[in-house]
């Protein structure tokens, strides 16, 4: 891929230390091309969500990360420090979380926190700053925006304050924007007005999109290409258009068919995945998935399949 | 005929917080026959948990009448509150929050045993067991707490403890909204074999259409504290009539990627403090006033639900094949 706006090789994210050290997620490589959406779908406790805050450099106090390759639109971030990586990504990175609600400060105009972000990363005047402000939110399809810009974050309904978030994003341009779980807390109709935007903003100015989310179907309609994660592994890869029926990995096969459809057919149980995803502490030695697996053998009890030619199963390989 | 008395019945409900300056629900009427499933669906704020609450007297009813199996439970005290209790359950959207981390499953089992029925002993583990192999729970759990339970396992003890004092009806409030895609497909057949089995009558509140389709033989479409089309599931989903129904069904993503334009609300969802006079939804409604000439109707009187099985509230609902 030609000038990527993301890499990441062999991410490993762990908790606490020596005997008590715990791994969560291992040997994740990502790459983000510019202009290109991509998605990282799987269930809680997959690791994607960690993922997204290693890339982004927000991952909480106590989480120890390491990887063999780590850039931004081209800079070395391992060997940078905390400032350096502020540095190569503040002003061209836009993070947008689940809940809205935990990244506005509640007692802020919504606008000033918006002109914080120009103020700070493109030196802009106070007054340029809130003008700046008004104009992303109209971007955002807020309506009345001069007036908006005065709310408060209570003032705004839930995805009026998610849009927000994206203006926040917005305020410089970004050349990348992380968008995790982004309308998990909206309603359908909202959610649908959210992905229309994120697409436009890819379309229109060529951000490159990271979308983070356990929703297979929303991932298969706004990403180019999607990343399924299962136990801290990707196990499988592949374009967006191929995800509904190409998928070759026995699990996202089975993510796909346990979701109930606007036209199922009725007279069927809906195809459930039985057990539970393993304890991150205990990982079999084989591959992650293979108590749950119907195609399941003795070698992938044994041994664990690498991820090659965009999937990790040894009955797919 | 055979008894023809409805599970529930709501008979032109409204329903004001003593907070809010205009109803929260208003005139919403709805039968569900015993042994049946109806879900409601729509935006936050329609008011359709507000609905729930009230059947269970969480919240009191302003205006028109609440009937469980045959007898008048509005804003039910004493006896009539009593009746709710034995005929009525709840499940919730999350079970962490419905379950108390100190107690073992089999406690917090024989607890919503012992509070409508006089088991002891023998009959009351007997009773437990029975309930926990009704959801699927093997007997080993008994002595398990909820942080040893995956989410599935702990919307199961739930589901059990909903069905301890053997109620007739069942509301459930989203009651896969917090599991994982895998884990809901469980529960989802569960709840189905369930209703099967025990001839259960349910009412179902969820914004997933999937779910409510997979779920519920009817569905009722609430917006701004009204129902604007109900019918049957199926037939309702492959040809809605109103375009607020329409608008729902054409927001949500589909795996292999969707058909034709996509039907775009203006504005967001919004407040009963905001309600526009005539039609609720016509100032967001791609139909309404301000986008179609000669629709100046809608913004003054509010359209009635005709039309049976499947009615729609709408002066000039979609026809046919138009999905304009």
């Amino acid at each position: 891929m030609s000038d990527p706006v993301l890499e990441l090789q062999d991410l490993q994210v762990s908790f606490g230390t020596g005997r008590h050290q715990v791994t969560v997620v291992h040997d994740v490589s990502l790459t983000v091309g510019r202009g290109e959406i991509v998605g990282v779908v799987g269930e809680s406790g997959s690791g994607k969500t960690l993922t997204a805050m290693a890339a982004t450099d927000l991952l909480p106090s106590g989480a120890q990360r390491d990887a063999a390759v780590w850039r931004f639109e081209g800079v070395d971030l391992l060997s940078a420090g905390r400032s350096g990586r502020a540095a190569a990504m503040g002003g061209k990175l836009g993070v947008v979380f689940q809940d809205p609600m935990s990244s506005l400060n509640p007692a802020r105009r919504v606008g000033s926190q918006l002109a914080d972000t120009s103020r700070f990363w493109a030196k802009r005047s106070r007054s340029q700053a809130h003008d700046d402000a008004v104009d992303r939110l109209r971007r955002v399809r807020i309506a009345a925006p001069e007036r908006r810009v005065d709310d408060y974050p209570h003032e705004f309904s839930g995805g009026m304050r998610q849009r927000a978030m994206i203006a926040m994003g917005l305020m410089v341009t970004p050349s990348l924007i992380v968008a995790d779980e982004p309308t998990t807390a909206l309603d359908v109709t909202v959610q649908a007005d959210v992905m229309t935007l994120l697409r436009e903003l890819n379309e229109e100015q060529g951000t490159a999109v990271l979308l983070v989310s356990h929703n297979i179907a929303l991932v298969a309609e706004i990403c180019h290409r999607v990343v399924v994660m299962y136990a801290g592994r990707i196990i499988e890869e592949l374009a967006a258009v191929d995800l509904a029926t190409s998928a070759r990995h026995p699990y996202t096969r089975a993510l796909i068919g346990s979701v109930p459809t606007l036209d199922a057919d009725l007279s069927l149980a809906l195809p459930a995945i039985g057990g539970a995803p393993p304890d991150p502490g205990h990982l079999p030695p084989g591959c992650a998935f293979a108590a749950r697996c119907p195609l399941v053998t003795d070698r992938c009890r044994a041994e664990r399949p690498p991820l090659v030619d965009g999937v990790a199963c040894w009955e797919a390989h | 005929m055979v008894d023809s008395t409805p599970m529930l019945r709501l008979d032109d409900v409204s329903i004001r917080y003593r907070t809010s300056p205009a109803d929260v629900v208003e005139h919403v009427s709805l039968d569900i026959p015993e042994g049946a499933a109806l879900g409601l669906v729509g935006e936050s704020g329609s008011g359709k948990s507000t609905v729930a609450r009230a059947i269970v007297g969480l919240t009191s009813v302003r205006e028109g009448r609440v009937h469980v199996a045959g007898t008048d439970v509005t804003n039910a005290k004493g006896a009539a509150l009593a009746h709710v209790r034995a005929n009525v359950q709840m499940v919730f959207q999350d079970p962490n929050a419905s379950l108390h981390p100190r107690m073992s499953i089999g406690d917090a089992v024989a607890e919503a045993v012992a509070v409508r029925r006089k088991l002891s002993g023998r009959d009351l583990d007997a009773e437990v067991g029975r309930l926990l192999d009704l959801v699927g729970l093997p007997s080993r759990f008994l002595d398990r707490f909820p942080f040893e339970l995956s989410g599935g396992q702990r919307q199961r003890v739930a589901i059990a403890r909903a069905l301890a004092p053997r109620p007739r009806l069942l509301l459930l409030d989203e009651p896969t909204a917090s599991l994982d895609v895998s884990i809901q497909a469980t529960v989802l057949n569960l709840l189905r074999d369930l209703q099967r089995e025990l001839g259960l009558t349910y009412l179902a509140i969820s914004h997933d259409l999937a779910v409510m389709r997979y779920l519920c033989d009817r569905i009722a479409v609430m917006e701004l504290g009204s129902i604007k089309e109900t019918g049957p599931a199926t037939e309702m989903f492959a040809a809605p009539r109103h375009r607020y129904t329409a608008a729902l069904l054409d927001a949500v993503p589909r795996l292999g990627g969707r058909t034709g334009v996509r039907i775009v609300l203006r504005g967001d969802p919004s407040d009963v403090s905001e309600r526009p006079p005539g039609c609720s939804f016509h100032l967001r409604c791609p139909a309404g006033p301000g986008a179609v000439e000669g629709h100046e109707r809608c913004a003054v009187d509010v359209p009635r639900l005709e039309g049976s099985p499947h009615s729609v509230a709408c002066h000039y609902p979609i026809a046919g094949t138009d999905r304009a």
